[in-house]
């Protein structure tokens, strides 16, 4: 086991293991433990510090291990937050849609809050929400519901939030000219506006936010043999952006126009999550009624 | 002190709650609230659904049990869940598994170890 490494050796020796691991994550690995062993070194000297950390491959397999266990928390439908600051879980890893599907819609788990997809906070478990209201049992969705969506209610799904970026786009276009030069970008609690911006900075910013998710996921959504549920749980995030995008813009027009107050700012935080729940909700719905059919074909709905 | 046992006895109940799930389908098909049910109806055993559901959604995705829709005289046909084979080698490897580490602990609390 002695074989008086220095840390850079034994640091590179333990990436050639970590091969398989995203970059972000294996550089986040090494750095936590380039610092541990640069603590250890001050204390007990390089080599030994080197040494007491082990076999570089058994580290390594503990590295990919412990981040396993993270992944197989996440699959199996109980969110794990990568860590903690000032008391609120964050993950900065990009929202996959098994990270969608195990925090925005779980039914089968009853907490309202969970860990947020991406950034510092939480997010609402819509699926946690829809069998608090009564509208399914924890057990109803299963991955056969995903796969008996009518084709219809899905194309629908995944037309709605395109439809709501084209909207805001068309509503900004005609109210330009209407627009005053400075555009309000902040608002305080009471709904009135609190920090102002030129209105091309404002609308191409607003514009861009909208867009861009879309443009990024529609290729890959709608590629063939893209499953159900991926292209249900991703139309549904988008949506949830959309209806802010749209919300905002309607919110923007109307208040150049002297139309808007703090109801229109609660309006668009509401529809947030209610386009999101209707978009899962609806769809599934069909899916699970689908399901039920061909199981028990003496009984429809039965409800 | 009182919650410190308690947060004990909930480790204890975690691990054995699949083993306790398994041994129940065992006897036949169940639906998710007549699991529930069963399960609270052994003191020391209850478990909330926020905790049932979970675990049976990723026995569900392990091939563990396999799941029927049947018809209900009341409301909505419910999700009967059931051993699949799969299930049944796994009830038994966990079975052997309970009664060695029982049979262990046992002998440590009694004493016996020491003379080992």
């Amino acid at each position: 086991m002695r074989e008086n490494r220095t840390i850079v050796e034994y640091l590179a020796a333990v990436q050639a293991h970590l091969a398989s691991l995203g970059a972000t994550e294996r550089d986040d690995a090494l750095a936590e433990l380039e610092s541990l062993l640069r603590v250890e070194a001050e204390r007990i000297g390089e080599m030994a510090a080197v040494d007491a950390v082990g076999d570089p491959a058994d580290y390594a397999a503990g590295i990919l291990e412990a981040l396993d266990f993270d992944a197989a928390a996440d699959a199996e439908g109980r969110p794990v937050p990568q860590g903690h600051v000032l008391g609120m879980p964050y993950d900065f890893r990009g929202a996959s849609v098994e990270r969608i599907g195990s925090r925005v819609w779980n039914p089968a788990d009853p907490r309202i809050l969970m860990p947020r997809m991406f950034g510092v906070g939480w997010t609402i478990n819509l699926g946690a929400i829809a069998v608090k209201l009564g509208l399914i049992r924890p057990d109803d969705v299963g991955d056969e519901s995903y796969d008996r969506i009518p084709r219809v209610a899905l194309a629908m799904v995944l037309v709605l939030p395109v439809l709501l970026v084209a909207m805001a786009l068309v509503i900004l276009l005609i109210a330009w000219p209407s627009l005053p030069a400075e555009l309000p970008i902040h608002w305080g609690v009471s709904g009135h506006p609190d920090d102002w911006a030129p209105r091309a900075w404002v609308v191409g910013v607003l514009l861009a936010l909208a867009i861009l998710p879309p443009l990024l996921s529609y290729p890959r959504l709608l590629r063939r043999g893209t499953p159900a549920r991926s292209r249900l749980l991703a139309a549904a995030a988008l949506g949830m952006a959309a209806t802010l995008a749209f919300g905002i813009a309607v919110v923007t027009v109307a208040d150049a126009n002297g139309g808007a107050s703090g109801n229109w700012v609660l309006l668009v935080v509401l529809g947030m999550f209610a386009v999101p729940f209707l978009m899962l909700y609806v769809p599934l719905r069909l899916g699970l009624r689908a399901e039920w059919r061909a199981a028990v074909p003496t009984n429809g709905e039965g409800d | 002190m009182a919650r410190v046992r308690d947060e004990r006895a909930s480790q204890f109940r975690k691990g054995a709650l699949e083993l306790v799930i398994l041994a129940l389908l065992d006897r036949g098909e169940l639906y998710g609230v007549e699991i529930v049910d069963r399960l609270a109806e052994r003191p020391g055993l209850e478990a909330s659904a926020g905790t049932i559901y979970p675990l049976l959604s990723r026995l569900k995705k392990a091939g563990v049990v396999d799941t029927t829709w049947r018809e209900s005289p009341v409301g909505p046909p419910r999700k009967y869940y059931r051993l699949s084979p799969a299930g049944a080698s796994e009830l038994t490897e966990m079975t052997r598994s309970w009664r060695d580490i029982a049979a262990a602990i046992d002998d440590v609390l009694t004493g016996g170890a020491d003379d080992a």
